[in-house]
């Protein structure tokens, strides 16, 4: 196949492109959401249990009305302020910002649906380094401004050192290494603990004064996340609760989870009624362009439209013929298109030479005739005709020659235009004096 | 009567106006309408201080003959009660005629004042002229009167012969007739002219011995330039020869000089023949003597067609070989564009050079000539000077590869090619080249 290399280049850039569209997100967010810490897993992981999950592109905006319950796992252990670029690899490898989120946009998330906040536990570093140790964990003080920031008061949370807390719950066993879990005493009005383990309060919800959605917190991810999902029955859990929290019935549409790892928020309202318009037209709304002052315009336009046509519809004297291809007209149209690629070769300076060349044998055989003007001595005859008219102008002349036939003697574009002029005129002056 | 630039203008002007007031005032319609009304008042009054077309007559008066190449004058006599002061005119006419419609003409004072528009006669033939045009303004400029009035007119253009009824070509016959070249030329020429008697200081080679001894005294024989020479013109009908060289094609020019050449030869004494083709050849009038040979050379130019396709030389050489049985003067009247196309010509030229002698008559191109001297040097011009040059040093090449043959060659100006195909007629004769 001819043409197999374009086609091959032709599959590459739309595959980058579909790539590029269906995968979204920069390279470091899929890192990250690859990563031990990530939710990559999340999604697939539902899908095959049944449940019916979008997860955030950031070229797709899905409609609010269409998605049940957000999942939101937080990166951000401070809404107010900016994330700041860590200065060295340390600060790099204990930054605890790695997706930055602002107050007024998680605000509007949590407001926007029912929605399931998973709160932060580890540092960057974790996503790199694959180790679960003590040192990696987000301070409690962060996690602490953070529910601060969320609007849930003072609620706190308890760490449980470095080892495995499982409970068995009605759904199978939880398992959590280095456990983050809501102090019970910490939690707030307006929370009601939902998942309650011994040691404390995993998951609460609560309902804003201002809203009625409901606003599940997660306190440690690891329940969810790639690396939690693998442990104990964590994964079947998560099934459970998300089964509870939505209903039990479930269709192809509903309920259908939105798991939102973007960093701003791209589910929209669509207010469809805005947008419809009635496009009912009666025939009055057509009468209005015939009612004044429109019947001014219609009639100077109808003025203006007869007086042209008048006067175009009546022709004085016959029609002009159409010009006919005619030998005189190719024979000109060759010779402009020769002097077209004469130009066009750049060879200004050889043409130069021919013209005058060509100027000088034409004016000697019209002086002498063709016998005694043809070659090299017609055109010394000519010179020498020429100098006993005018002998300064005629040396200028032969000088002027000798340097615009010199083959040798490339002369600028402008001082070729001058000279050849100045050749014209003293031939001119010389011919006609 | 049409609407004239004037109030299409001012209907325009109006019109703006008009959305600028809607605009500014949309109820006021009276404001909207008086514009419009003023321009109605003025239109009226402007129609009725106007000369109707209905009072104005036309009569058109043309020869209904001429020659092509030159202009008639058409008389255009307008009458009535009041006549405007300047007025334009249009022609409806067949392609083969040229008028040059130029600004508005004042008329001249009178009752029936006359203008007199030059007819130009491009091409041989009947050519009508249907329809006559006027163009006046209204008094007040807002309207053109237009009218108008059918005509039935014919004019018939023919080959032109004016140099032979001015008698100018009897005139540059006559040193070869009668004039001093003649008897210069008497005692050179091969046909017997007359006995004289000799004189001291003739060529003693002239003396007719037989003749002195009979009458006892010295008697010379004269000689003249022969006569009764065969002429043949051939005129080249192809494409390449329907080319325009100002107002007349090449074939209408070297028709012209066809017909002062054959003038010529009748004066000289010669026979003089027709023959022309094209892609095929056409009718071949054979050689008559004098003015008899004139009258159907001329009835023959009048209907000869011009050819479309390309010229087949070969073919219209060769037929023209085999018809002449005598060495004659053959002219031919052609074209070429360059050395390639110009082969067959050349090679055909060349075969019947061996038994006639050929006179090859080409045209120059004023406008090509012109464009080797440009007025002003820009690179361009001189781009266009050199392309010139180089066509013309191409069609020089063919003609020397001609004289190099043997054949003749006449490569003149338009204007200049009856006068020196005479002049190259006078020398062949004075030469005895035939």
């Amino acid at each position: 196949m001819r043409n197999l290399p374009l086609f091959i280049v032709v599959v590459l850039i739309l595959a980058r492109l579909g790539g590029v569209f269906l995968l979204g997100g920069t390279g470091a967010d899929r890192r990250l959401d690859a990563s031990v810490i990530g939710f990559d897993a999340l999604e697939p992981w539902l899908e095959a249990q049944g449940l019916n999950v979008e997860r955030s592109n950031p070229r797709i905006r899905p409609n609010i009305e269409d998605l049940s319950m957000r999942l939101l796992p937080l990166y951000d252990t401070d809404l107010e302020s900016a994330a700041t670029k860590p200065a060295d690899a340390r600060a790099a490898f204990y930054a605890s910002d790695l997706r930055d989120l602002s107050r007024e946009d998680i605000e509007g998330r949590l407001y926007d649906m029912d929605a399931l906040v998973i709160l932060p536990k580890w540092v960057a570093g974790t996503a790199v380094s694959n180790v679960a140790h003590e040192s990696a964990l987000i301070p409690q003080a962060n996690l602490h401004r953070l529910t601060r920031q969320l609007r849930l008061g003072g609620l706190k949370l308890r760490r449980h050192g470095a080892r495995f807390l499982t409970f068995d719950s009605e759904f199978g066993r939880i398992a959590l290494f280095q456990a983050q879990l809501f102090d019970p005493a910490s939690i707030p009005d307006i929370c009601t603990p939902d998942l309650v383990l011994p040691e404390g309060v995993l998951m609460v919800s609560c309902t804003f004064p201002d809203s009625e959605l409901v606003t599940m917190v997660l306190s440690d991810p690891d329940l969810m996340n790639n690396h939690g999902l693998t442990v104990a029955d964590n994964a079947a859990v998560l099934v459970g609760l998300i089964r509870t929290w939505v209903g039990a019935e479930t269709t192809a549409d509903h309920p259908r989870l939105y798991l939102d790892l973007s960093g701003e928020n791209l589910a929209q309202w669509y207010d469809y009624e805005d947008e419809a318009q009635d496009y009912e037209r009666s025939g009055e709304d057509l009468a209005r362009f015939f009612q004044p002052p429109f019947t001014a315009l219609w009639a100077m336009l109808l003025i203006v439209l007869g007086v042209a046509f008048w006067r175009g519809a009546l022709r004085f004297g016959p029609l002009t013929p159409p010009a006919d291809d005619t030998p005189e007209q190719s024979k000109s149209a060759a010779i402009a298109s020769n002097a077209r690629l004469l130009r066009i070769a750049g060879h200004d300076g050889r043409m130069a030479a021919e013209y005058v060349q060509a100027s000088l044998h034409d004016l000697a055989i019209a002086t002498f005739g063709r016998a005694a003007g043809l070659g090299p001595a017609g055109q010394a005859r000519l010179m020498a005709h020429l100098a006993r008219r005018d002998a300064p102008a005629t040396h200028s002349l032969q000088a002027l020659v000798g340097r615009l036939t010199d083959p040798a003697l490339a002369l600028p574009p402008a001082e070729l235009r001058r000279s050849l002029e100045t050749f014209r005129s003293l031939l001119e002056k010389l011919t006609h004096a | 009567m049409r609407p004239s630039r004037n109030m299409l203008a001012l209907v325009l002007v109006l019109a703006a106006v008009t959305v600028t007031l809607v605009m500014l005032e949309p109820g006021q319609t009276t404001v909207l309408a008086l514009p419009w009304v003023g321009l109605l008042a003025l239109a009226l009054v402007d129609l009725m201080l106007t000369i109707p077309p209905r009072g104005l007559s036309a009569a058109v008066d043309v020869a209904n003959r001429g020659f092509t190449g030159q202009s008639l004058p058409l008389a255009l006599t307008v009458t009535g009660k009041r006549l405007p002061a300047t007025l334009e005119w249009r022609l409806t006419h067949g392609a083969g005629l040229g008028t040059d419609p130029g600004p508005p003409a004042a008329l001249p004072p009178g009752a029936q004042p006359k203008l007199y528009i030059p007819l130009s006669l491009r091409d041989r033939g009947v050519h009508a002229i249907t329809h006559l045009a006027l163009r006046y303004p209204s008094r007040f400029g807002l309207f053109e009167m237009l009218p108008g009035w059918p005509l039935d007119l014919s004019v018939t253009a023919y080959p032109d012969i004016s140099p032979i009824l001015s008698g100018a070509i009897q005139a540059q016959m006559l040193p070869l007739t009668d004039g001093a070249r003649a008897s210069k030329l008497r005692g050179e020429g091969s046909e017997f002219h007359q006995l004289r008697d000799y004189i001291a200081g003739m060529d003693p080679r002239s003396i007719d011995w037989k003749r002195s001894a009979r009458v006892n005294r010295l008697i010379s024989r004269e000689t003249r330039v022969e006569r009764n020479h065969q002429i043949i013109l051939c005129l080249d009908t192809g494409h390449l020869m329907g080319e325009r060289l100002g107002l007349l094609t090449k074939l209408d020019h070297a028709m012209h000089a066809a017909l002062a050449l054959t003038w010529a030869g009748g004066l000289a004494g010669d026979n003089v023949g027709f023959y022309s083709f094209g892609p095929r050849p056409h009718a071949f009038l054979p050689p008559r003597p004098g003015r008899a040979a004139f009258g159907h050379i001329q009835g023959a130019c009048t209907t000869l067609p011009q050819d479309v396709d390309e010229t087949n030389h070969t073919l219209g050489l060769t037929v023209l070989n085999s018809k002449l049985k005598r060495r004659s003067l053959v002219v031919v009247f052609s074209d070429f564009v360059d050395s390639t196309s110009a082969e067959l010509l050349v090679e055909n030229l060349a075969v019947m050079q061996r038994q006639h002698l050929v006179l090859y008559v080409t045209l120059r191109d004023p406008a090509i000539t012109a464009l080797m001297r440009p007025a002003h040097a820009g690179l361009d011009e001189v781009a266009e000077a050199v392309a010139a040059a180089r066509i013309l040093q191409e069609r020089q090449a063919v003609l020397d590869r001609l004289n190099r043959l043997g054949i003749l060659c006449l490569d003149t100006a338009p204007d200049r090619l009856g006068p020196d195909l005479i002049s190259r007629y006078i020398e062949i004769k004075a030469k005895e080249m035939l």
